[in-house]
C-alpha cells in the first residue's frame, strides 16, 4: 500500500508541475451538468467554484483537477466521480508547498458516489449534512484529511488516510468504515462530543500522536465542557 | 472637465451648506460620497470569551485577534447621493488561542479574498454589501469581515445637529444565510474642533442589539439580555469621511447544543472593535 501511495504521489507531482502553466479551466454547468472528461484532463481551478443544488458534478476516470491556493471546490448538488484503480481521478493542489482549500460537500440531492479518487494537499475537506459512500478514495498529506459533520450516514469503504495531520475527523454524525486504513498520520481519527464511527477500527494504527482520540474524553479529562466548535461558532458570530 | 466642474460645484455647495449650518450653531454631518478619494483602513477585532468555573469544571476562556489592513474605493457615485464602493482587503493577521498555527494562515488566506462591495448613502448606511469571491453558503465557523466593518460604521443625522444633540438609527447586519440581526445604534455630538484645519466632529457611539439563535443550527448561541456596545467616533466634517471609530462589546451567551443536548448559560463575551483611517 505504501508503494502504492509514494507512487501516486510522484505521478501527481509530476503531472502538477508540468500542467500549472497550462490546463483546461475548471467547466459551468451545462444543462444541469458539471463534466470533466479524461480527455480535457488536466483541468485547473484557480479559486473558487460552486457546483449548484439543481446541478450534478460528473467527473470520468482519469481526470485530474489541478487546485491553486484558493481553489474551493463546494458542492451543493449530486456528486458521481467515478475513478477506477487503473484510472483514478486526482485533485491536486498546482503548487507542491501552498494548501488548496479542499472539497466541500453540502448535498441534500442525494446520496454522492465517490470511487477510486486521490485528494492530495488541501487543508481541508468536508462532507456537511450529505450523505453517501466514498470507495477506495486515498487521502495524502492534506491538514485536515476528512471532516464529516451532522452527516449521519457516510460510509467509508476501502479508504486510505496517511501523512494527513488529522486523518479523519467526525464531528457530529456517523460514519462507517469498512476495510479503511488510517495509518501514519500524525493524528487518526478524532471523534468530537456528537461524532461516531461504526464498523472496522482495526486498521487505525501507527499514527505519530494518537490512533483514536475523543473530545469528550478529553474534555472530561481536564474538566472542561466546552467544545471547539463552540468557540468558533461564538467568534463567527461576533 | 465636466467631472472637475462637477466635483467643484459639489466641495463648494457641502462647504456653503456646512458654513450656512454652523452659522446657526449647527453642524451638517455627511459622507461624501460623490468624490472622495480611495481611504485606507485598519480595522482590528479582539474578542475574549470566557465561561466561569464550577465545583466540577475549571474556567475556561478563548482570545482571537484580527488586524486587516484595506483600501475603500469609490465605484460608481448615483444621481440620489450614494455611492458604490469596493473594500479591498490589503493584509490580514490573525491569531487565535483555540486554533492552530496552519489554521490561522489558512484563516488568513481565505479572509484576504473577501474584497467586498457595497452601497453607501451619505448618512452612512450600507446596503446591498457582498462578497466578490466568496461562495455561497459559508461554514458555519467560517469568519466573515462585513459585520465587523458595520459594527464600527456610524450612521450620520438626516439634519444638521447641535453640540449634545443625540440621534438614533438602527440597522441590519447580514448574517449566514439569510439571517439578519437589527441593530440600534444611539449617537451624540460630543464635540467639534479644528485639527490642522480640518473640522473634526467626536461623536459618542452606543450599540444594542439581541443575538437571536440561528434556527438552522444544531448549535445556537442566545443573549438572554441586549448585546451592548459603547464608544467613540472621530468624523472628518470636511471631507466627509470617517477618521476613527471605536466600539467596545459585551454580551452573556446561553448556548444550546442540540445534538448533544447540552446547555451552557452566561458564556462572558467582550470585544473591542477599532476602525482607523490611516491616509
Amino acid at each position: 500500500m505504501k508503494n502504492i501511495i509514494c507512487s501516486s504521489v510522484i505521478a501527481i507531482a509530476t503531472i502538477a508541475s508540468l500542467a500549472v502553466a497550462s490546463g483546461m479551466p475548471f467547466p459551468s454547468a451545462e444543462n444541469g451538468k458539471v463534466l470533466l472528461q479524461a480527455k480535457d484532463s488536466p483541468y485547473v481551478l484557480e479559486q473558487g467554484v460552486v457546483v449548484g443544488a439543481a446541478d450534478t458534478l460528473v467527473i470520468e476516470p482519469g481526470v485530474t483537477v489541478l487546485m491553486g491556493e484558493f481553489a474551493k471546490l463546494m458542492i451543493q448538488g449530486s456528486v458521481k466521480i467515478a475513478g477506477t484503480n487503473d484510472k483514478p481521478v486526482i485533485f491536486s493542489g498546482a503548487d507542491s508547498v501552498a494548501n488548496w482549500n479542499g472539497f466541500h460537500i453540502m448535498s441534500s440531492a442525494g446520496p454522492f458516489e465517490i470511487k477510486n479518487l486521490t485528494v492530495e494537499n488541501a487543508f481541508r475537506n468536508t462532507i456537511f449534512r450529505s450523505s453517501g459512500t466514498l470507495e477506495n478514495v486515498i487521502f495524502f498529506n492534506n491538514y485536515y484529511g476528512l471532516w464529516v459533520d451532522e452527516s449521519p450516514n457516510v460510509t467509508l469503504f476501502h479508504c486510505t488516510f496517511a501523512h494527513n495531520r488529522y486523518a479523519l475527523s467526525v464531528r457530529a454524525g456517523r460514519v462507517v468504515s469498512n476495510g479503511t486504513s488510517v495509518s501514519e498520520n500524525v493524528y487518526g481519527l478524532y471523534l468530537e462530543t456528537d461524532g461516531k464511527l461504526d464498523g472496522d477500527t482495526d486498521l487505525i494504527r501507527n499514527n505519530q500522536e494518537s490512533d483514536i482520540r475523543s473530545e469528550a474524553a478529553d474534555l472530561k479529562t481536564s474538566k472542561k465542557r466546552v467544545r471547539r466548535n463552540v468557540w468558533h461558532n461564538i467568534e463567527a458570530r461576533f | 472637465m465636466n467631472f472637475t466642474k462637477f466635483s467643484a460645484i459639489s466641495a463648494l455647495s457641502i462647504a456653503l451648506f456646512c458654513l450656512c449650518s454652523c452659522e446657526r450653531n449647527e453642524i451638517h454631518l455627511a459622507f461624501n460620497t460623490q468624490t472622495v478619494s480611495p481611504q485606507s483602513f485598519v480595522l482590528e477585532s479582539t474578542l475574549n470569551a470566557s465561561l466561569p468555573g464550577d465545583s466540577a469544571n475549571e474556567p475556561e476562556s478563548m482570545r482571537t485577534h484580527v488586524s486587516i489592513r484595506s483600501t475603500m474605493s469609490l465605484l460608481m457615485s448615483y444621481d440620489d447621493g450614494s455611492g458604490r464602493f469596493e473594500m479591498k482587503i490589503d493584509s490580514v493577521d490573525y491569531t487565535s488561542d483555540k486554533r492552530s498555527v496552519d489554521e490561522f494562515r489558512n484563516i488568513e488566506k481565505y479572509l484576504s479574498i473577501q474584497n467586498f462591495q457595497f452601497k453607501l448613502d451619505h448618512d452612512g448606511v450600507i446596503t446591498d454589501p457582498n462578497i466578490e469571491n466568496a461562495l455561497d453558503m459559508p461554514s458555519e465557523d467560517e469568519l466573515n469581515l462585513i459585520p465587523l466593518f458595520l459594527k464600527a460604521q456610524p450612521l450620520l443625522p438626516e439634519k444638521p445637529v447641535k453640540l449634545g444633540e443625540t440621534w438614533e438609527r438602527q440597522m441590519p447586519i447580514f448574517g449566514k444565510g439569510n439571517s439578519t440581526t437589527t441593530v440600534y445604534k444611539t449617537f451624540t455630538l460630543m464635540d467639534v474642533y479644528l485639527q490642522d484645519g480640518v473640522r473634526m466632529a467626536k461623536i459618542h457611539m452606543g450599540m444594542k442589539y439581541l443575538e437571536l439563535p440561528d434556527t438552522t443550527s444544531n448549535l445556537q448561541l442566545k443573549s438572554n439580555d441586549y448585546v451592548i456596545g459603547d464608544g467613540d467616533v472621530l468624523f472628518d466634517v470636511t471631507h466627509g469621511t470617517l477618521s476613527s471609530a471605536e466600539m467596545n462589546i459585551v454580551a452573556k451567551l446561553d448556548v444550546f447544543d442540540l445534538v448533544a443536548g447540552d446547555t451552557l448559560p452566561s458564556m462572558n463575551v467582550n470585544q473591542k472593535i477599532t476602525l482607523r483611517n490611516i491616509q
